[in-house]
């Protein structure tokens, strides 16, 4: 690598630092049936639950960066060990609990005590950080009643 | 005359849009299918750079305005991403269909 390249690989990490950090990726959209009639009781509420994900192709890259050729094999090993268990159609990186959005009919709830949930908008995203990201279900929805 | 069929080709390429679908969803479909409501949402992105998806928020907003006093039911939920200019511009859309029905007949 000659010093040209250094400087422009040096430029893309400085910018990939700064800007990567906040860049949310959709999965997915899915709107449900809507009361539109005018209701005075009828309110916005908001939820989010959240697991931190990992990504093991960045994360093995990264610890590449920092180790001999050794553990760098053994590093590939892992990953490739990891990917044979890792299989069938995802949204986002692998997190260590798939069960967070379970709770997401019960959060409803609780915002929403004795009241009807209308005009549910479900959201799956994802926010990417450098290795890590955060994988996000968002319901945005509007409660009439109590 | 190459050079200028070559140049038109790039150009006609380079514009041309691929779509490719995401996500649909779609909730029941009420008996009453005579006023259609519709609305869209979306947002170009350059380079992959998307800071938030709040773009999205609004059409349940846009349902409602569309039909005042009822109900919206069927509604059909389609998610799209449209590639334009060798893939480093692409639009995310998301549009949002369904029935506008009355208060009495829902």
């Amino acid at each position: 690598m000659n010093s040209t390249q250094k400087i422009y690989s040096k430029f893309l990490l400085s910018i990939s630092i700064f800007v990567l950090p906040s860049c949310a990726q959709l999965h997915h959209v899915a709107i449900s049936d809507i009361d539109a009639r005018k209701n005075e009781s009828s309110r916005p509420i908001e939820i989010k639950v959240s697991e931190l994900g990992i990504d093991f192709k960045e994360a093995s890259s990264a610890a590449k960066l920092l180790t001999n050729k050794r553990t760098q094999q053994q590093i590939d090993t892992v990953q490739e060990i990891i990917s044979l268990f890792q299989m069938g159609p995802t949204t986002g990186n692998r997190v260590f609990t798939e069960g967070y959005a379970y709770k997401v009919p019960l959060l409803l709830q609780e915002k929403c005590p004795g009241g009807r949930v209308t005009g549910i908008t479900s959201i799956r995203e994802t926010r990417k950080y450098p290795v890590l990201s955060g994988e996000i279900v968002k319901i945005k929805a509007f409660c009439i009643g109590k | 005359m190459n050079k200028k069929f070559v140049f038109a080709f790039l150009i006609a390429f380079n514009l041309s849009a691929c779509a490719s679908l995401r996500s649909v969803s779609l909730t029941s479909i009420p008996a009453d299918r005579k006023k259609q409501v519709e609305a869209r949402a979306s947002r170009i992105i350059i380079f992959g750079l998307n800071f938030d998806n709040d773009y999205v928020e609004r059409l349940v907003d846009d349902l409602k305005y569309q039909c005042p006093s009822g109900k919206v039911a069927g509604v059909l939920t389609k998610d799209e991403v449209i590639d334009y200019f060798l893939m480093i511009v692409h639009k995310r859309q998301v549009t949002a269909k369904g029935f506008c029905v009355d208060q009495d007949k829902t």
